[in-house]
């Protein structure tokens, strides 16, 4: 009698210590990518390409590369728009409002 | 959990175990304190024999044995200290601010898209870049054997590509009101662009 207490009692934990470490794993993170190009249509390099969300003060940023391009990893997905801006060492150059509600955007930048 | 972090579990309490069980033997007179015989009744030779431990009262080798895994447990998970690098070296004059920052990587094995990856951090390699606005910027990777006495980088090369962007403040869209924009150092990932 007891060893069929001690089973259930075990089947029981296990079921339960199973059941709570399912991970519900949701897509809600984004990738902004793209290339900024100045005036003159030239690749730019070396900038820092930013975004931030107005409520969250925190900042998503990438350098681009020698060929402009810059890619952002982790960008929460929000309904409300972020805004990116790019900064020519501390100096911004650059602003706008851009939507991530998408696996992946694409944003290329072009600095008149 | 790796196999590794359950061999230490697996030690520690196999040690916890010993010398617990060597505690309740002697309470229950089991097992006694006491000088056995004139020889040596226990002899262990550690260390390829160049340590050799020998007592003549026998119980005392449940305890050594035991606090032995746990010692050994405790040492081989002790929190590995991570080593410096020594990086030394300059730009080519260049007008504009330099930033570099430097990032290590590791493969990560993917099986069908899915990934369950245990590692613990070992520095082989690790990247370094250096870059200006508007220059071109300087990406190389450094693997264990380069490092290990330091990095030299001597005169790093950073060529003009573009020249500076001035604006008149068109492509700045205004920002609402009460809505101010974090400092570029509220950083939460930093990306090196095409790297």
């Amino acid at each position: 009698m007891r060893l069929k207490y001690a089973t259930t009692l075990i089947l029981m934990t296990s079921f339960l210590f199973f059941g709570t470490s399912v991970i519900y794993v949701n897509a809600q993170e984004s990738v902004i990518q793209g290339r900024v190009i100045n005036a003159e249509g030239r690749t730019v390099p070396g900038v820092t390409v930013s975004i931030f969300h107005p409520n969250h003060q925190r900042r998503y940023s990438a350098l681009t590369d020698a060929g402009g391009q810059y890619i952002i990893y982790g960008v929460r997905k929000r309904p409300s728009p972020y805004f990116i801006e790019v900064y020519w060492g501390d100096r911004l150059i650059y602003r706008a409002r851009i939507q991530v509600n998408g696996p992946a955007v694409q944003w290329d930048i072009s600095i008149q | 959990m790796t196999t590794y972090d359950l061999a230490l579990i697996g030690g520690t309490v196999c040690g916890i175990i010993m010398v617990t069980g060597g505690i309740i033997l002697l309470y229950k007179g089991s097992i006694k304190l006491e000088v056995a015989a004139k020889d040596p009744a226990l002899t262990l030779e550690l260390f390829q024999k160049h340590l050799k431990l020998t007592t003549s009262v026998p119980a005392l080798g449940l305890f050594v044995i035991g606090f032995l895994f746990i010692g050994l447990s405790i040492y081989f998970a002790r929190e590995t200290t991570a080593r410096s690098i020594e990086l030394q070296g300059e730009t080519t004059v260049v007008d504009e601010p330099v930033s570099g920052f430097v990032r290590i990587e590791w493969p990560i094995p993917m099986h069908n898209g899915k990934v369950h990856y245990v590692f613990r951090p070992q520095l082989d390699v690790f990247w370094l870049n250096i870059s200006a606005p508007g220059y071109v910027p300087f990406y190389r990777s450094y693997s264990k054997n380069e490092f290990e006495e330091g990095v030299q980088l001597g005169v790093v090369k950073l060529e003009r590509k573009v020249n500076p962007i001035k604006t008149n403040g068109n492509n700045i869209t205004p920002l609402p009101p009460g809505v101010r924009s974090p400092p570029l150092s509220a950083v939460g990932f930093l990306e090196g662009g095409g790297l």
